[in-house]
């Protein structure tokens, strides 16, 4: 079984970096928000997981750091 | 502890990073405006027991002042420069602290935020001239007419968004909105808000689901994210639904356009529509809680609603029971559903992800719990005064300065949606993704209307 998305080093869960994948999305929401909980985006697959995902293409990497699940 | 170390000692198991998530004590902006929120109001209370103004004081803002002639209004800042200025840097402390512990750069925090507070003394201003609500000068659509006209034309760097933060001042708002909302209120007209956002949410979801997916044939995780979004809560809930159901990013972004332009739309066509049918303000707050999708763009139209008509409070309180409380609840609920059929029914491959229950409370929006503790804690504080001592020193020393406040915050939001909405960066998207969406919106207002006017229009008239 391959570690979570949380440790992968396409995961991406900082606030201000979701903030700029997504143009207009601190219009009228927030990454900073609670709702957001541990939802990150894989930059490999170009989609929204959870942290505690996983996928055969976990990704090492230098992934200490990546994940910021506070923002 | 960092998350690598708390995900390293759950084992090969990780721990949901919510479940541990004390950080999110001080990283997550709904509890900054909680924290925020109820600390101005304790200060505003110890304030007043011990008989000062300070806060009354540096509560000020120039939206009452009926001027008359431009002097008269400059003549109002010069004598109140000092407290303005008092006043700027404890809402430039407070935010920009918080901000910075969430992780915005102070570098470009400041600057925004200089900007924005400057820019809402203008929007005060207009709005305390003696004739702005015959030209429907109302600050809320005043403040957002200019912040789309600034956004649109000037070309602002995009590094000044940092402090147009619309969510966190809406959700400081919204706590200290609490504080002078009855919490027996909440009891007795809770029950009915539920039970008509309930109706709405699955109504709603379901025709922009269905209608996608079956009649226009798109992808089923698009139209989840569309569906949840124009049911409860707009982007944030489009959000919480994209994790739950592995959508694309380029879903999240033809959400975020559709929301907007939708809720725009409907700030500007909600209250004069409202008004043409001489709606109640509680019957038209409702209805606006029921049919925008976002609470800063809600609370703009009810807001317009409510000053229109003279009976701001009423229709704030009537869109706040139908969107915070009756329909935000419902984000955690729709993330954990429609998580559930993913991985039941949608995924063939491994994803390690299973469907837990907790969900509803990790994606809860925390600062409502803000609003429920204000509420109850100043209901309690102020049961002991007589209607009289309430109305000669409670009103006018605690209660009325909280809302001045609040009113600060609001008009921080209102503009901040102007400033950062640049129609240029917003997706294309195609037609039969506008007409679900569409569809779903008309289903909406039309529901709402009828279910607020009604079947619970009783209800929301006597709302006081």
């Amino acid at each position: 079984m391959t570690p979570a998305c949380a440790r992968c080093r396409s995961f991406v869960a900082d606030a201000a970096a979701l903030e700029r994948a997504v143009p207009g999305l601190n219009i009228l929401s927030s990454a900073y928000g609670s709702v957001r909980a541990h939802t990150g985006l894989c930059e490999r697959h170009g989609t929204f997981v959870t942290a505690r995902q996983r996928c055969a293409e976990f990704d090492a990497g230098d992934a200490s750091g990546r994940a910021h699940p506070g923002t | 502890m960092t998350t690598k170390e708390a995900w390293d000692e759950g084992g090969e198991e990780p721990r949901a990073p919510e479940a541990k998530g004390w950080k999110a004590l001080y990283l997550k902006e709904d509890w900054w405006a909680i924290w925020l929120g109820l600390g101005l109001m304790i200060v505003a209370v110890i304030l007043f027991s011990g008989g000062s103004t300070v806060l009354k004081s540096l509560a000020i803002n120039p939206g009452g002042l009926k001027w008359q002639t431009f002097g008269q209004l400059m003549g109002h800042f010069q004598a109140n420069a000092g407290t303005y200025l008092a006043q700027f840097i404890c809402w430039l402390v407070l935010f920009g602290v918080s901000a910075r512990i969430m992780g915005i750069k102070l570098s470009e925090f400041i600057p925004s935020f200089i900007v924005l507070y400057v820019l809402s003394m203008v929007m005060f201003g207009i709005a305390g001239w003696a004739n702005a609500a015959k030209f429907n000068l109302e600050a809320p659509l005043v403040a957002l007419v200019i912040g789309l006209i600034i956004a649109n034309v000037v070309p602002l760097p995009k590094w000044l968004d940092a402090g147009f933060r619309v969510e966190y001042f809406i959700k400081l708002g919204i706590v200290l909105l609490g504080a002078t909302f009855p919490i027996t209120l909440v009891l007795t007209a809770g029950p009915v808000a539920i039970a008509q956002a309930t109706i709405i949410s699955l109504v709603t979801c379901l025709v922009i689901f269905f209608v996608g997916t079956r009649v226009f044939g798109l992808d089923k995780r698009l139209c989840a994210v569309l569906g949840v979004g124009g049911a409860v809560c707009g982007v944030s809930a489009s959000m919480a639904i994209a994790a739950s159901v592995n959508a694309k990013k380029e879903h999240l972004y033809t959400s975020v356009t559709l929301v907007v332009v939708w809720a725009l739309v409907m700030i500007l066509f909600l209250p004069f529509v409202a008004r043409a049918m001489g709606l109640n303000a509680g019957v038209a707050g409702s209805w606006i809680g029921t049919s925008e999708f976002a609470d800063a763009a809600g609370f703009a139209a009810a807001s317009t609603y409510g000053k229109m008509v003279g009976n701001e409070d009423v229709a704030i309180k009537a869109f706040t029971l139908m969107k915070v409380i009756g329909r935000d609840l419902w984000i955690g609920i729709w993330s954990f559903v429609f998580a559930l059929i993913a991985t039941v029914m949608w995924e063939k491959a491994e994803t390690g992800r299973k469907p837990e229950a907790m969900e509803i409370w990790w994606r809860f929006p925390k600062f409502v719990i803000g609003f429920f503790v204000a509420s109850i804690l100043m209901t309690i504080i102020t049961s002991s005064y007589s209607a009289a001592d309430f109305n000669s020193q409670v009103r006018p020393n605690l209660i009325l300065p909280l809302v001045s406040l609040r009113t600060w915050a609001f008009i921080f939001c209102f503009l901040s949606i102007g400033l950062t909405t640049r129609f240029r960066e917003l997706k294309g998207v195609t037609a039969k993704t506008f007409t679900a969406f569409t569809l779903g919106v008309i289903v909406n207002v039309i529901l709402g209307y009828f279910l607020s006017v009604h079947v619970f229009g009783a209800y929301w008239s006597a709302l006081k």
